[in-house]
This record gives structure tokens, sequence and C-alpha cells, in this order.
């Protein structure tokens, strides 16, 4: 494998080693492999899709978090350790970096649409960061998680690997961490649509960037369902954050940590 | 079908040049996004979107609830927790991520058009 490929799996690695040091399942008698990943992923989405459709389109018969359950319910039944799964499961994991560049077609797309807003936009995606950030610091700190918890809460509204590094820096535990911002992911994908059409955001441009401002990719997966410009303003939004947040929150969050570790007293 | 797969294999090749490129730069950015941006500057000083590039795109991107389920399942990982902090962590990641995305939605729809 070449030094690129490479790099791009020692992060993955690094969620599967977190993964693996935390999991108290090490049965390595049962092995799995790329094809059962994939049969196992696949059949879980089908399912997921089939039950949805079954429901009636249900908020919480939500596909992607019935998907995620069917996954980790027949991991556990079968004793396959996540590190494992997710290891076989390369092949569709490794999808989401050409997914993430094929973002550039509904954006050059929809450029026109957004040219003249693009800055309130983008400052509307910056307050929605802000907020998630500050609101679960501080909710964390009131409901008096330990420092190490807070420290991994506190990057969840950037990309996987990059929140993985700066919880590392602070303290906390990338495998947490990581978690995290799935769950963040997930909340956004599952409660988003419904959370948006009650606060009667219809403009899909709006909604994409509220999606791609909070809940990284799969809040790109949630606008694109919606429309193709919705699609186009998340990856804008996510890959923004992705940028502007990977290069200031290193400097960043450690000045927010040390000014909330004084007002708390480092509790 | 055969321009879906030339497409692919565009949208491949890109996301890898910015892994590779992310690698040589030792950029804590993530390569994907590299080739992102790198694909948007192709398509603009192109001036139009080729066929292959169009149609790959539009089946990765259908694809992506599918592609996310793998880390989705990270859920699993984390097992060692104390129920204090989990509850902590539930509340604030739920509160946080509902009040951050109806901010950024509400104030993007005061934008006007």
């Amino acid at each position: 494998m070449d030094a690129a490929v490479m790099d791009a799996a020692v992060t993955d690695r690094a969620v599967m080693d977190a993964a693996v040091m935390d999991a108290a399942n090490m049965d390595s008698t049962t092995f799995i492999t790329w094809p059962g990943a994939l049969a196992l992923t696949l059949g879980a989405y089908l399912l997921a899709r089939a039950v949805h459709r079954l429901c009636r389109a249900h908020v919480l018969a939500n596909p992607l978090l019935l998907a995620v359950a069917l996954v980790v319910a027949l991991l556990l039944w079968v004793g396959v350790p996540y590190a494992r799964y997710f290891e076989a499961a390369a092949p569709l994991h490794f999808l989401l970096g050409p997914a993430t560049v094929a973002l550039a077609v509904p954006m050059v797309r929809h450029a026109a649409e957004v040219r003249s807003r693009l800055v309130p936009l983008l400052l509307a995606n910056a307050a929605g960061v802000v907020l998630a950030t500050v609101l679960a610091l501080g909710l964390a700190a009131v409901l008096q998680a330990a420092p190490a918890v807070m420290a991994s809460i506190a990057p969840k509204s950037v990309t996987t690997p990059v929140a993985m590094e700066i919880a590392q820096r602070l303290g906390g535990l990338p495998g947490l961490t990581a978690v995290i911002v799935v769950v963040t992911g997930i909340v956004g994908y599952v409660f988003g649509p419904a959370l948006l059409d009650r606060a009667g955001v219809r403009d899909p441009a709006a909604r994409g960037i509220a999606y791609g401002a909070v809940a990284h990719i799969m809040g790109v997966a949630r606008a694109a369902q919606e429309s193709e410009q919705a699609g186009a303003m998340a990856g804008l939004a996510m890959a923004f954050n992705a940028l502007v947040l990977a290069l200031l929150m290193p400097t960043l969050l450690p000045l927010l940590w040390s000014f909330m570790g004084v007002r708390h007293g480092h509790g | 079908m055969e321009q879906t797969l030339v497409g692919l294999f565009w949208l491949v090749t890109v996301s890898l040049m910015g892994e590779g490129l992310a690698h040589f730069f030792a950029a804590p950015v993530p390569g994907s996004v590299i080739g992102l941006l790198m694909l948007l500057l192709a398509l603009c000083a192109m001036g139009r979107i080729p066929e292959p590039i169009a149609q790959a795109s539009r089946l990765l991107i259908t694809l992506l609830p599918l592609l996310v389920v793998p880390a989705g399942a990270g859920l699993m990982a984390q097992s060692a927790l104390r129920l204090n902090d989990l509850a902590a962590i539930a509340a604030a990641v739920l509160f946080s991520t509902c009040a951050g995305l109806l901010v950024a939605g509400w104030v993007a729809g005061k934008v006007p058009r």
C-alpha cells in the first residue's frame, strides 16, 4: 500500500485500536472477512430500509439507526469485536473519501444560487458550530462529567480523525470522541428533518447548511436525500468546518479549555 | 455503466491525491476534503461537468447512508463508561447537536435570497 493510503489507514487504525482497547469482548475464534462484513452491512441496510417503509417513514424507524442497530446487535451476538468488523468493512468505509470528493458536483451545479449569500450562510454555519460546542461543554460541566470525558466531548463538531487528535491533546479519550462524533451525526440525521420543519426552515440551502454544520457526513447524507441543493450546501458546510476548524481548533480549544478549567476549578 | 465506472475511477483517484497532499504537507485536514477542493477547481476550470463524473457522483451520494454504517456501528466501541458520564454525554450531545442545528438553520433561513 502506498503512503497516502497508509495514512488514511492510520487514522482508521487509531479508531480501531481505541475500539479494541476498550472492547470487553475479544473473542478471536470468530473471524470476519470483507465479504461477510459487506453482506452484513448491505443486508442490515436493506432490511432497515424495508422496515422504514413498513413503518410508513416514522422518525424513529430511521434506516441509518436501524441498520447500525442491526449490525451492532449481530456483532455482539456472534461475538465479533468492532475493530475486526470495521477492518473488514473497509471497502465500504473507504468509499466515503470519493463520496466526499463527489460533493464537488452538486456544489458546482448550485454555485450561482449561493454566490451572493455565501458569507452569511457560512456565518450561520459558524454560529451552529460554536453553539453546539459551547452548549455541549457547558452541559457536561453542569452534569459533572469527568475532565477526560469533557475533553472527549469538546471537539465533537469536527470530523472524526481531527476530533480524535484534538481530544488526545486535551487529555481526552480518542475512542470516546469517535463515538461521540458518530452519535452527533446520527442525532442530526434522525432528528434534523423534524426539528427544521418545526422551526419553519424550508429553504433547502438553509437546511443543508444546518445539516452539514453539525452532523458532518451524516448530515450531508440526509441533506442529499432532501434535495441536491441541500446536499451541496451541507457539503460546503462540512468542508468549510473540516478546513477551518482543523486548523483553528488545536489552538482555540486549549484556550477555551484553560478558560473553563479556571472557571470550574478543574472539576 | 462504463461511464459511471470511469467517473468512479476519477473520484477515487482524486481522493487518493488529496490524501497524498495532506500527508505530504502534514496537514491536519482530511485528504478527501482536499480532493473535494481539487475537483471543485478542476470543474470550474473546465466550465462543465463531464458526464462520467456526474454519474459517479450521483451514485456515491445516493449510497452515502450505506457508506456511513460501518462508522456508525462504532457506537458499540465504548463500553467502559460510568453511568454518570454516560448521562452527561448523552444529554450534552443530544441538546447541543439539536440546538446547533436549529440555530444554523434558522440564521441561514433568515439570509435574504
